[in-house]
């Protein structure tokens, strides 16, 4: 269990925690059932200054995967003694320097814990101590001082992204008002912070809290500045990385490490900010202590300098759990779904009829309905493997790439206000051509990057017309193609990820030096490497050097293309993001949610629900050369997949673990495209021919008030979120009482006056309208109230009419189910 | 007007006759010698005619062209001579309040010149009304030769030809200025107008026309004539100030800003005729040095009876935010934390140790007797109290403005008789020593009140809030006077001019700015440091010496050109002030230190720390 927790988190952690491999001793002589495992956190303990404080918690894994927190049931025993001091509660205190060896003892469980103590004194550092105070405090935040414009003529950067000007606030302005280092206790912060004159926002902290003596040893120390070299912080651990807690009330301590560039380490849980991003299922206080409450997972952050990072809490329910022995994985994604529904305890619904799965692989594979032929076609085949079969089928059809070129069209924002009709022509055929021809991803994306030349000659050139501006082009490459917004952090550190101000213009350095200019066509433009031309830093007003979001500096002599040099890293094997980014895109549209959701938004505040799936997906289709069609063919054979929209009552409020498949909207495209496919009767879009699918739309500016009313996407930003899903009360109208589905029924050229005409009788026109539009025959229930329906209408057109409207505008219809 | 029908002449000439008959009546009266003689009549002029009808006979014989331009000239020196009566009348005001206040003091001299034993109670709250209602037998001969010299001080301020230029009548007449109409206005046509044009005037600002230019815009005029670095404009198009201008566009060509610069140097000509405006910086001459009041009682008042005992001292430095220097005697005070330190400056030994309990002060001051110091302070978020100590026996004198939060502003006037402050509360708060009580309050301030100052002749107050609010109010109504804009940012500091014709104003925008106090306008503006600038002071011959958070103290002349920079302090300098009449300038710094340097040499001549231990005073021999 413990390994599989760990493997669990390991993804998203991995670079920040590095001295933390779970020390495992098994119990001896214990009967089986109970105890099975003791953790200590961390495990080596580097106590780098003598006036530092490091705790250690221990954890026990029972056998049924339930840990609990004993820090204060075990016993601890040091070797040599000496050296440091237990001062309970788990922490330790350096009284030498020195090694030794720590002992924890508990129910006949042992864990060791290596130390090493140091006897140099720390010396306070406003960055390093007093800024994660007033982080921790609240005081930089952005309903308080942290405000750009202040807060009662007294400004601090927004959660500490300007350090200097928050040392020079609070200790210079004001003729020095704010802090007093004749007279400590006078200080106007020390008054307003504990509340003891009148203070805004109240009493932030009290004089007994670790955080005033943090800045009273910095006014005692005269508010020293600190010098240039002074560490940085390097990285930011939590321990444990993840736990298992009985519902209603468990708790379990955390520990905060923070690495720094000199190679000291430091326990800082007393300075970070802790908060849960799932209330209803644990808490999180000021000090770290996590409370277990409703079953489900919870992560819990900690945020210290530029920094955040996640603890995974998984909250059951403390009593007995089988999981179903039918239950068995078809592929390995199978496997990892099921590992985390164990832990959570979760039971998967049973595997979706044959109807549904059809109806489902049409639509999410094609973006079609199946023909009523090819459903009878389907359901009539007996032999094993048939649903294989069918995804083979599918995914060799011309419809396949179409969906993955609109896809495209939404990310790189393909629409004519902006490149003009030709422009919008010749670059989404472009993009559906390589599609077609089954260009691998990184080639496609290289080639937009890179583009040059003649925006008509090189469609992908296109890319550098859509936005011209350094930083939202890097902002959009960020999110499109490693599904990161960075947008925050052009104004101030991002306060929920690692991304700092710096990072931001470093990144936007990469597109600085782009050329446009105009063709002998005036509605061409040609893209060409400037060599020339800077991003300077907001803050600093410095020329921003090019550095790789989340990686290094790469030497780029002056005048090659930097482009080129962003793009060799982006699709290199090993990138982190560009695999993972498109595999989660690709999972999203299959699932109706992202395993990172919303996929273009990766943050640690915002952690994977698999994160190895993730990771295991993103190998796999690097291995695979960027096939698309061998990753879609894993995840729809996947059991997971396949899984029926019924709940049972361990997954009814699941909506994280893939423990059922959800029920979604048709998007726009599809639910248009289903309903000419349904009545026979093609839709007309400007500039297309006759009977052209929604689906093959290039341009968002095509006029369509049905696409529009559905919430297809303008095309304005890279967001995914521009695609909206949710029901408005226009949609219901449109297809109650608009022309789109009423006048297609009525049609001469339709479906049904086509049958009517060949004199098919109504029951066997009822069969073929179900298996046109739900891809499945009436049930006896429904053939006997549409034979009633149509022998009280007028004639059997206009009862027939009446059930074709009612089939149109059910639910089963309007879902993908 | 021009040649329209001969009937509407008739009335026209009558008005004719009116402005020449006063005309005439001026140029009769006595003149003072460098007052320039009323504009000339026509030569075809005869001696002033008697009757209408030799008016009109005297009219009839000229050519309605020559009589349109007489009129014209007729009518500018009509406007001129009101233009003169109403400064006169501004400057019966202004004597007259003058007269007012020296008769207060005079009722105030006559209270403090009671046995020094009595010193310890505050002298106001025995001084009932009557004494001040009662009209002084004496004159006080001090003030009013002060009043006298300070006329002719005034008017000594002729217009000069700028400094870049020779006049141009001296020159061959193939030399043309650069002027609005033919050089400028093509300049701005081409870079600016398309903003600040009749329709939209960004700005408040209008380029195309030399009169909208000349007004300014919306934060006040942009051309200072002979001033280009005091001009906005200028500043601007230079990039020195922001928003840099044209607006996100390149700076101008380097010859195009070198006309817009020789164009303000010249004096702003409007068009190939005109003259040289009156050049703004002739009103920055430098002035005689005030003298000193006296002291009735005779010798320089140094501190006799007053405590010397040192309070513990801190674990660091208080922060060296107020320093004042008699104006009379050789004694400085050194603010500090529950205490100030009052040091000789020539044996600069400790002299006295006024307590202050109350906090750490943060604004020291000398009346211009050197017989009381005022300080004010407290401990932030918590107190803060104006104390009024008398120096000869360190006791107090007066404790006002009680508030919740530490005072930053305070002054008393010359004549110890109105104590302004203010601080957080937006409020300034004017008290009436006499009778103890409110005089009046400012609530004019949207921010908090960073720094106020009383001009020397006790007529003017000054007041400054963090959001670069400025106002200058009649001292004792409290009436406004100036509003003065221009301060983007908290306002630090403000000292008036000997004379108290120009204030000084420093602030977070970097830059001192000196306003003329006839009529408000800017005169000068210069950026004095590479941070805020937080100090400013005049010295009696009006050099200036500021403080900034560059941590430099930088002296400067009269009219703003630099004339040295001393040896930096290495941290924020707080406050910055003349001491010994000008000879020396002492500044303080965050760290707690104080330097004094010699004006003359820039030397330091000594340092002292806020908090001097108690055995510093044995040390220094006292």
């Amino acid at each position: 269990m413990n390994q599989r927790t760990n493997r669990a988190t390991r993804t998203r952690l991995a670079l920040l925690c590095l001295a933390c491999t779970p020390c495992r001793v098994a119990a001896d002589d214990k009967p089986a059932g109970t105890l099975r495992t003791l953790n200590a956190h961390p495990t080596v303990v580097r106590l780098s200054a003598s006036n530092d404080v490091q705790r250690v918690v221990v954890v026990v894994t029972e056998e049924s995967g339930l840990t609990r927190d004993v820090t204060d049931l075990a016993g601890f025993a040091f070797s040599p003694e000496g050296i440091v001091e237990h001062v309970g509660g788990g922490l330790l205190v350096p009284r030498q320097a020195g090694a030794a060896v720590l002992t924890i003892a508990h129910d006949g469980l042992r864990a060791e814990v290596k130390i090493v103590a140091a006897n140099t004194e720390r010396s306070i550092s406003f960055r390093n101590d007093v800024e994660p105070v007033l982080m921790k405090a609240g005081c930089n935040s952005g309903a308080c001082h942290g405000n750009a414009r202040g807060q009662e003529g007294f400004r601090l950067s927004l959660f500490g992204f300007d350090p200097q000007m928050d040392y020079i606030n609070l200790t210079r302005q004001a003729s020095g008002r704010r802090l007093n280092v004749a007279e400590p206790d006078s200080s106007l912060m020390f008054l307003k912070a504990t509340a003891q004159v009148g203070h805004g926002g109240g009493e932030r902290f009290t004089k007994d809290n670790p955080l005033f003596a943090v800045v009273d040893r910095w006014v005692r120390a005269g508010l020293p500045n600190d010098p240039p070299d002074v560490p940085t912080l390097t990285g930011l651990s939590i321990l444990p990385r993840a736990c298992v807690l009985a519902s209603g009330g468990a708790t379990q301590q955390t520990v905060v490490r923070a690495t720094y560039s000199d190679g000291t380490e430091r326990d800082v849980s007393a300075l970070a900010l802790f908060s849960t991003l799932n209330e209803a299922s644990a808490v999180i206080d000021s000090n770290g202590r996590v409370t277990a409450k409703d079953p489900g997972e919870a992560f819990v952050m900690a945020r210290f300098g530029t920094f955040a990072v996640v603890a995974q809490i998984v909250v059951v329910a403390d009593q007995p759990f089988e999981w179903p022995q039918n239950v068995r994985p078809f592929n390995y994604i199978d496997e990892a779904v099921h590992a985390k529904l164990r832990k959570m305890r979760v039971r998967p619904s049973a595997v979706a009829s044959d109807e549904v799965f059809l109806r489902r692989a049409y639509l999410d594979i094609l973006g079609l309905l199946p023909t009523p032929a090819e459903t009878e076609h389907f359901l009539r085949d007996a032999a094993a493997g048939k649903r294989a079969r069918l995804i083979d089928e599918l995914l060799q059809r011309p419809e396949f790439p179409e969906v993955w070129a609109m896809k495209w069209g939404e990310m790189l924002r393909i629409e004519s206000s902006k490149l003009g009709v030709k422009g919008v022509e010749l670059y989404s055929s472009w993009i559906r051509d390589a599609i077609f021809r089954d260009v691998p991803l990184d080639r496609i994306v290289r080639d937009l990057l890179t583009a040059e030349g003649g925006s008509f000659h090189n469609p992908p050139a296109n890319f550098f017309l859509v936005e011209t501006s350094p930083t939202t082009m890097a902002e959009n490459v960020a999110q499109v193609f490693m599904g990161v917004r960075v947008q925050c952090a052009q104004c101030h550190n991002h306060p929920f990820e690692r991304w700092t101000q710096d990072d931001y213009y470093s990144f936007a350095a990469f597109f600085a030096q782009i050329g446009r200019k105009r063709s002998e066509d005036p509605r061409e433009t040609i893209v060409y490497n400037s060599g020339g031309g800077e991003v300077k830093h907001l803050r600093t007003g410095q020329n921003a050097r090019p550095k790789f979001l989340g990686g290094e500096v790469p030497d780029i002599p002056g005048g090659q293309d930097r482009r080129k040099v962003f793009a060799d890293w982006l699709t290199a094997r090993d990138n982190p993001w560009f695999a993972q980014c498109f595999v989660n895109r690709v999972w999203a549209h299959f699932f109706g949610r992202g395993i990172v959701d919303p996929p273009d938004d990766v943050r640690v505040s915002n952690p994977p629900s698999h994160p190895e799936l993730l990771e295991r997906l993103g190998q796999k289709l690097v291995e695979s050369g960027y096939d698309i069609r061998a990753l879609v063919r894993d995840i729809c054979n996947s059991r997971t997949y396949q899984l029926s929209t019924r709940v049972n009552e361990t997954n009814a409020r699941d909506t994280r673990n893939l423990s059922h498949a959800t029920i979604r909207r048709l998007s726009a495209e599809q639910l248009l495209d289903a309903i000419c496919a349904v009545t026979q009767v093609r839709e007309k879009f400007a500039g297309l021919p006759l009977g052209a699918r929604a689906m093959q739309v290039a341009d968002a500016k095509t006029g369509s008030y049905f696409l529009g009313t559905f919430g297809r996407p303008p095309r304005q930003t890279a967001c995914t979120c521009e695609r909206r899903d949710e029901p408005t009360l226009s949609q219901a109208l449109h297809l109650i009482n608009g022309p789109t589905v009423w006048e297609k029924i009525k049609s001469p050229n339709g479906r049904l006056e086509r049958l009517l005409e060949a004199g098919s009788q109504p029951d066997v026109i009822v069969n073929e309208l179900y298996l046109a539009a739900l891809a499945r025959g009436p049930t006896e229930a429904e053939r006997a109230a549409a034979a009633a329906h149509i022998a009280a209408s007028k004639d059997a057109r206009t009862g027939l009419q009446d059930l074709f409207w009612a089939v149109l505008n059910s639910h089963e219809f309007v879902f993908n189910h | 007007m021009r040649n329209r029908g001969g009937s509407r002449h008739l009335g026209l000439l009558a008005t004719v006759g009116l402005v020449v008959f006063a005309a005439a009546a001026a140029a009769q009266e006595p003149k003072p010698a460098d007052k320039p003689p009323p504009a000339k009549p026509v030569q075809a002029q005869p001696a002033p005619p008697q009757t209408l009808d030799q008016l009109l006979d005297a009219l009839s014989k000229m050519d309605p062209k020559q009589l349109n331009e007489h009129l014209a000239k007729l009518e500018a020196a009509h406007k001129k001579l009101n233009d003169e009566a109403a400064a006169l009348r501004n400057q019966l005001k202004s004597k007259e309040a003058q007269a007012a206040a020296v008769k207060r003091r005079i009722d105030m001299l006559k209270i403090l010149l009671r046995p020094a034993g009595d010193a310890g109670k505050p002298a106001p709250k025995t001084a009932a009304a009557p004494v001040k209602s009662k009209p002084s037998p004496e004159p006080a001969p001090q003030k009013m030769a002060e009043a006298k010299t300070a006329a002719p001080a005034m008017a000594a301020k002729t217009p000069k030809p700028a400094p870049m230029t020779t006049p141009p009548e001296a020159k061959e007449p193939s030399v043309q200025l650069v002027n609005y109409e033919q050089h400028v206005k093509p300049i701005l046509i081409e870079n600016c107008v398309t903003c600040h044009n009749p329709d939209k005037a960004r700005g408040g600002l209008i380029v195309d026309s030399f009169g909208t230019l000349m007004e300014g815009g919306s934060s006040g005029e942009v051309l200072s004539a002979g001033d280009p670095d005091g001009s906005r404009l200028w500043l601007l198009l230079n990039h020195e100030e922001k928003p840099h201008m044209p607006w996100k566009q390149p700076k101008l060509a380097d010859a195009q800003l070198k006309v817009i610069r020789t164009w303000i140097e010249q004096g702003v000509l409007a068009d190939a005729d005109s003259k040289p405006q009156k050049v703004a910086r002739a009103g920055m001459a430098p002035v005689d040095a005030v003298p000193s009041p006296r002291v009735a009682s005779g010798g320089a008042p140094l501190p006799v009876t007053a405590p010397k005992q040192l309070a513990a001292p801190t674990a660091r430095p208080t922060a060296a935010v107020a320093l004042a220097a008699s104006p009379v005697a050789p004694l400085l005070a050194v603010c500090g934390t529950r205490q100030i330190v009052l040091y000789h400056a020539e044996t600069r030994a400790i002299v006295a140790v006024l307590p202050y309990p109350e906090g750490t002060v943060r604004r020291l001051q000398f009346t211009a007797d050197g017989l009381w110091l005022l300080a004010a302070g407290g401990t932030a978020g918590k107190q803060g109290i104006v104390v009024i100590f008398d120096v000869a026996s360190g006791q107090r004198v007066a404790e006002l403005e009680k508030q919740y939060d530490a005072i930053p502003a305070a002054a008393i006037d010359p004549y110890r008789e109105l104590v302004a402050a203010g601080g957080s509360n937006r409020v300034v708060r004017v008290h009436d020593l006499l009778t103890g009580e409110v005089a009046y309050e400012i609530r004019k301030h949207n921010d908090w009140i960073t720094a106020v100052a009383f001009s020397p002749d006790a007529t003017l107050l000054a007041t400054a809030d963090r959001s670069g609010g400025l106002f200058v109010w009649e001292a004792e109504t409290g009436r406004e006077v100036h509003e003065l804009r221009g301060h983007a940012g908290a306002v630090h500091d403000l000292a008036f001019r000997p004379g108290s014709d120009a204030l000084a104003s420093a602030g977070e925008d970097r830059s001192v700015r000196l306003w003329n106090m006839d009529n408000g306008k800017q005169i000068k503006r210069f950026n004095a440091h590479g941070g805020a600038t937080l100090a400013v002071d005049f010295a009696p011959d009006a050099r200036l010496t500021t403080g900034g958070a560059d941590g430099v103290v930088k002296l400067w002349n009269p009219d703003g050109g630099g004339l040295r920079t001393f040896e930096p302090l290495g941290d924020w300098v707080y406050v910055a002030r003349f001491l010994e009449r000008g000879k020396l300038v002492m500044a303080g710094n965050w760290a707690g230190q104080v330097h004094i340097f010699e004006a003359e040499t820039g030397r330091r001549v000594w340092q002292l720390d806020t908090n001097p231990h108690p055995d510093a005073q044995v040390a220094l021999g006292d």
